[in-house]
């Protein structure tokens, strides 16, 4: 192959990465139109760059390897990238002052970029690049409450996603030793035979787990939510969360490993002890955010097995669990940056606002869903979670995943007993001090719509399932 | 190079990462913990790049150059949020920012 | 069972319009709720429900069957049918909600909240309605959760008075501790064939049959979840009579009658246990209790023990037909109380749910006397009342059922009949100290105008205790409703049936005699009563402590969750310092080893150990350097685990 079919290749391949392209070049004009406009302006670049993006994206019909193996599109890479877009753009709605806006939405696009990049990843630099892409926009982001906590938050999740990157590090460079290649579909079921590669798998699963939240690397998180500005933070229990969990999917589909190789015994592991420790982490949290956050965790427990488990089933209940955790977590973070604003910051303070019962009953029906009761949405996803796991356990004979389930159902109820610490406190107190929150009708119907979405997704689960094959096959 | 100077040249490259983790996990000072992460970063890096000498393409030690540039990327996010720190409450030792948490 | 309606209801197989029919069944008493609180006016929940009830009447004469399914989750169509069986049952609810709604009228006449409380009313029927239509397990559970909602929001209605939200919640958690079973009972059967109730099929394993019917003794307030229908009645005593006698609780039987075919049979041998117990257990604490609602509680415990009970001995027919007519006569009995508590409310200050207070006041409320007294014979199971039929059919079952299982299962009809004998004496003992002697306050007694609102539901439901409402023959155990619920009559041998019968009545007039010797005007009991301390009858009168064994759950749950807060705190200091303690240990050890063997890197490796257990050791978990070794700590556990296992 000469000089020019090359060039002519990577020309053709580079639509699939147009998008990414568009996000980090209009992260660039945000920079510059921020040095003359600030406000308005700003918030319109960043959804125009964000619309953009999203047709791009929408009509990019490339999947399989590209650009010399690199990158790998599919399915998951083209929906999931649609998912990410729509949930930047409901940053927009959380309150913002001018200060800082712009490097805010900086960041947030290049945390967009590298999530992208992320699921995409095919070859170990990739998958190096776009993870630290993403951490270093987080660390900063974690600092835009210019607080001396959030300066604190800040410097720990550094410390802490550089340790895992390290070690992310070192076990790439065993398994590059070992395999002598970079790309990920170049392995096969005999490449991870030998203890060696092993050993760096296992420590590239560090890395990736530090972005999922897997015990014992979610230990980040609390600090982190608590601290970072509740849009922030709305974005990153989100996107790279899911990104990464795309990922890991995508290692796996390689069938790299039999179904009852150790790693999915290590890996089940760690993902039972993600959802014990958040759940019993969650139970005596004093601080509304800190307590969600411990919720987050149990949900990437709840999220990690899907990725696991190579069936219809399991892509399509990603699927549905990750949109539905998209909403959960947005309007979550959403109320509880309303309530912060007006000084409601422990779940004690919920006392405060037993008058405004229309909000409280709204913020009650999205915790009830992150819980998973019917009728919202949260329980369906609990349930297709379920009927996977149940499938892995039958299909697969692979004892741990009944395991999962058990404890799966066990954490749920346990949820049941943390999430309503804030509905009891709003409904269930005679405070003394009541004063009204000032909330305006925005704010009412934007959760109110969330709300019924929630509900519709409950009711009528095919239209996420319909959407995916939209989103997949619009560029047709 | 030969396979011998390849396990010495590995145990060059634990070495740095175990003496970075001994660092970061018992100094105070917040910069010498960076100082650890540096010395566990570069250790990886030595994994990369002596590795590479196996590979025609040596695609090792172009890794090892990004991760190079990633990692100074890394310490300038650090410093200056560790400047920031200094700034509003004077205090740059890691046992010292204990501010958060269940109260 | 074609009616002659059919010429005047020219729609019975289209199925449009029937569908229109249910939908308004459903959703009627919902949107005279909302609309109701919307405009605050009572008229659109009493439309609301009257039209419901004539809806279901129509569904009943025409006997119209319905069956549809909505598309929900790939292969899971949520089925929703009407049979005879829901139509008669959503026929009672509409009626009883019909007639609380009115009696509701006068009750709440004063109070701000009403419109609320009406609502809450419409969403509870709406609820109690589609839960009967459900004929998908996930469905039924849908509404099973919206009943139990509505149930702790009327609970609960009261919140702004002291200990009523405690209580409220306390129900709501009991009853969702039992829903967590019935759920993961249903996801067990999910996994071996359809969740919709009329294409069930086979025997379930034991662990889902056993989940489900605890889901189902929860919200029927069986042995251990008693407590939580005494705790309700907080609530307003309407509500207690609708909810809490005789619609929501019968949802337990009503879903453990659908799915008692296909339980497994040690399953329904503890059902049939569970309900003996529950209803000796309501029977000995209704003795002692003062509070008349608590007596009417305790009372309603036990009838749904023997209904349970009926299940369990596979006389699902006769459970049916009892929860029919106790749905009539308790709730008469607990509108009469509430007519009490309204009347006793105008005259006095003290606790007008205490019997102590009480006394005399058959001259007072004529009425509620008479409708009173027909409702508690009906409840004694005295010939010529309903409860007697019902009980009858119960009881011979369950002597049948003994019959063909063994010796031991005798225990379950006599039982039963201890049990009879128990509700002749708590009931007269009710009735006499109620209505009979002299009032025991020093108000004087007033003679009160029984308004008409609360008079006609009062009427209503005493007329439906009697025999001939159900069959002609007052010593028959079915009814001529049975077709409805039960394709297949029962036989039973004449012999069983004769002897119970007599022995029921004999017990049955014993108990009461035995109450009226006791509790006569003018007796040492009936004087002393109102000085009554609870001193002796502890035991029974806290209902044998179940509310307490669950507080003290409660606590044992919260200090869990300290112990869990702990691993949080302490146990990773504890941990932490653990290591440093074993490392600082570990290097004296090498100490001791190095002055006899070699000295130097021994040494050395022993400080280091030392120096970083001691540094470890003083950090706290809030410390970024403690997560991290905790980071490392775990990889490398994972890795030291597969190099060496």
């Amino acid at each position: 192959m000469n000089l020019i079919d090359q060039l002519n290749g990577i020309l053709a391949d580079l639509q699939g990465v147009w998008a990414e392209s568009a996000l980090m070049l209009g992260a660039i004009a945000v920079l510059v139109l921020g040095l003359a406009r600030s406000g308005r302006a700003i918030k319109a670049l960043f959804l125009i760059v964000l619309i953009f993006a999203c047709y791009l994206n929408l009509t990019n019909g490339l999947r399989g390897d590209i650009l010399s193996g690199s990158l790998f599109l599919s399915v998951h890479t083209s929906t999931f990238g649609i998912l990410f877009l729509i949930t930047a753009s409901f940053l927009l709605l959380f309150k913002r002052g001018d200060k800082h806006s712009t490097e805010f939405y900086f960041f947030i696009l290049s945390m967009l970029t590298g999530s992208l990049l992320m699921m995409k990843a095919n070859s170990l630099l990739i998958i190096y690049l776009s993870i630290e892409l993403v951490s270093f926009s987080s660390y900063i982001l974690t600092n835009f409450s210019f607080k001396k906590k959030g300066f604190e938050a800040s410097i720990k999740y550094l410390l802490f996603g550089a340790i895992c990157s390290a070690i992310m590090l070192f076990g790439l460079g065993i398994i590059y030793g070992s395999t002598s290649t970079f790309l990920v579909s170049e392995w096969n079921s005999e490449t991870f035979s030998a203890l060696l590669p092993q050993v760096g798998f296992i420590l590239l699963l560090v890395g990736i787990f530090f972005k999922i939240s897997i015990a014992p690397a979610h230990l980040w998180v609390p600090a982190t939510y608590q601290e970072a500005p509740a849009d922030a933070t709305a974005f990153m229990s989100i996107v790279p969360k899911l990104a990464a969990l795309v990922l890991l999917k995508r290692i796996f589909e390689g069938q790299i490993f039999t179904s009852n190789h150790w790693i999915y015994s290590l890996v089940l592991g760690l993902g039972i002890l993600t959802i014990v420790a958040g759940t019993l982490g969650a139970f005596r949290q004093s601080n509304a955010r800190r307590m969600i956050s411990f919720g987050a965790i149990a949900h990437s427990g709840f999220l990690l097995p899907l990725t696991l488990i190579q069936s219809t089933t399991a892509s399509e209940s990603l699927w549905y669990y990750s949109v539905v955790y998209a909403i959960m977590n947005m309007v979550t973070f959403y109320l509880l940056d309303v309530h912060e604003r007006n000084g409601i910051v422990e779940i004690d303070d919920y006392k405060q606002t037993s008058r405004s019962v229309w909000i409280g009953a709204i913020f009650s029906l999205i915790l009830v869903s992150l819980v998973g009761l019917p009728p919202l949405a949260g329980f369906t996803a609990k349930l297709f979670l379920f009927t996977t796991l149940w499938e892995g356990y039958s299909l697969l004979e692979n004892s741990q995943m009944l395991w999962y389930l058990i404890v799966a159902v066990i954490a749920t109820v346990g949820s049941l007993f943390f999430y309503l610490r804030i509905p009891r406190a709003i409904f269930l107190s005679q405070s003394t001090d009541n004063q009204s929150i000032n909330l305006n009708l925005s704010t009412k119907i934007l959760a109110t719509l969330f709300c019924i979405v929630l509900l519709l997704l409950f009711f009528a689960p095919q239209l996420v399932m319909e959407a995916q094959q939209l989103l997949n096959n619009v560029h047709e | 190079m030969s396979e011998q100077m390849l396990t010495y040249y590995l145990y060059l490259a634990a070495f740095l990462f175990a003496s970075g983790t001994y660092i970061v996990l018992t100094r105070r000072s917040a910069i010498f913990v960076l100082i650890g992460v540096e010395l566990m970063l570069n250790g990886a890096n030595v994994v990369l790049a002596s590795f590479s000498q196996f590979d025609p393409a040596m695609n090792g030690q172009i890794f090892a150059i990004f991760a190079v540039v990633l990692t100074v990327c890394e310490v300038s996010i650090a410093l200056a949020i560790l400047l920031n720190i200094y700034r509003k409450s004077r205090v740059s030792n890691l046992d010292e920012l204990n501010q958060i948490g269940n109260t | 069972m074609d009616g002659v309606g059919t010429k005047w209801w020219p729609y019975k197989h289209k199925g449009s319009v029937n569908e229109v029919l249910i939908i308004s069944l459903l959703f009627l008493p919902l949107a005279g709720g909302v609309f109701g609180m919307l405009f605050k006016n009572t008229s659109y929940s009493i439309g609301g429900i009257g039209l419901s009830f004539a809806a279901s009447l129509l569904v009943i004469i025409n006997s119209i069957e319905f069956n549809t399914a909505i598309q929900w989750l790939p292969d899971y169509s949520l089925g929703i049918k009407l049979d005879s069986t829901a139509a008669i049952l959503i026929c009672l609810v509409t009626l009883i909600s019909l007639l609380v709604h009115t009696f509701s009228l006068e009750y709440m006449r004063e109070d701000d909240g009403k419109h609320r409380y009406f609502a809450k009313l419409g969403l509870f029927t709406f609820s109690m309605i589609g839960l009967l239509l459900a004929d998908h397990l996930i469905l039924l559970f849908v509404f099973w959760e919206l009943v139990g909602l509505t149930s702790y929001l009327l609970i609960g209605f009261w919140y702004k008075k002291d200990g009523i939200p405690a209580s409220a919640r306390l129900s709501f958690m009991v009853n969702r501790i039992a829903d967590v079973a019935l759920l993961a009972g249903i996801l067990m059967i999910n996994n071996s064939g359809s969740l919709n109730i009329s294409e069930l099929s086979g025997t379930w394993l034991f662990l889902p049959s056993i989940l489900v019917a605890i889901g189902a003794f929860g919200k029927s307030a069986q042995l251990p979840f008693s407590g939580w229908l005494t705790k309700a009645m907080v609530g307003p005593t309407p509500v207690s009579a609708l909810i809490h006698a005789a619609t929501m609780v019968a949802a337990g039987v009503y879903l453990l009658f659908r799915v008692a075919p296909f339980m497994h049979e040690s399953t329904l041998i503890i059902v049939a246990l569970t309900g003996t117990f529950t209803a000796l257990y309501g029977g000995l604490c209704a003795l002692f209790q003062h509070d008349i609602k608590k007596v009417l509680a305790y009372s309603t415990i036990s009838q749904l023990g023997y209904m349970v009970m009926g299940i369990g001995v596979g006389a699902g027919s006769a459970s049916i037909f009892h929860l029919f007519t106790h749905a009539f006569f308790k709730a008469g009995l607990f509108l009469g109380a509430g007519a009490i508590i309204h009347y006793l409310h105008q005259v006095t200050k003290a606790d007008a749910q205490d019997m102590r207070n009480m006394g005399g006041l058959k001259k007072a409320l004529p009425w509620t006397y008479s409708t009173f007294l027909v409702c508690a014979l009906a409840l004694t199971g005295i010939p010529f009342f309903s409860g007697f039929m019902s009980k009858e059919g119960i009881i011979i079952a369950g002597w049948e059922w003994a019959e063909q299982i063994g010796a031991w299962a005798y225990i379950v009809p006599d039982v039963g009949l201890i049990t009879a004998f128990l509700t002749a004496l708590y009931v007269g003992r009710m009735v006499l100290l109620v209505f009979y002697s002299e009032n025991r306050l020093e108000e004087k007694i007033v003679a009160f105008s029984e308004n008409l609102s609360l008079k006609v539901p009062l009427i209503v439901l005493a007329l439906g205790s009697f025999w001939f409402v159900f069959d002609w023959n007052p010593f028959a155990h079915e009814s001529r409703l049975s077709g409805y619920w039960s394709s297949t009559p029962s036989h039973s041998s004449d012999s069983i049936s004769l002897i119970v019968m007599i022995l029921s009545t004999l017990l049955a007039i014993s108990g009461l005699v035995l109450a009226y010797s006791f509790f006569k005007p003018g007796s040492n009991y009936e004087q002393s009563f109102s000085k009554l301390e609870v001193g002796k009858f502890k035991l029974a009168f806290n209902g044998f402590y179940l509310v307490a064994l669950y507080q003290s759950i409660g606590r044992g749950f919260s200090r869990f969750s300290q112990f869990t807060f702990a691993v949080d705190q302490m146990v990773v200091d504890g941990f932490i310092h653990f290591v440093g303690v074993g490392s600082v240990v570990i290097s004296k050890v090498i100490a001791l080893i190095d002055r006899f063997m070699v000295d130097g890197p021994v040494n050395l490796c022993g400080h280091i150990s030392a120096f970083v257990g001691k540094r470890v050791a003083g950090l706290s978990s809030r410390d970024i350097q403690t997560q991290l070794a905790w980071l490392l700590a775990g990889v490398i556990l994972i890795l030291s685990w597969i190099l060496f296992f």
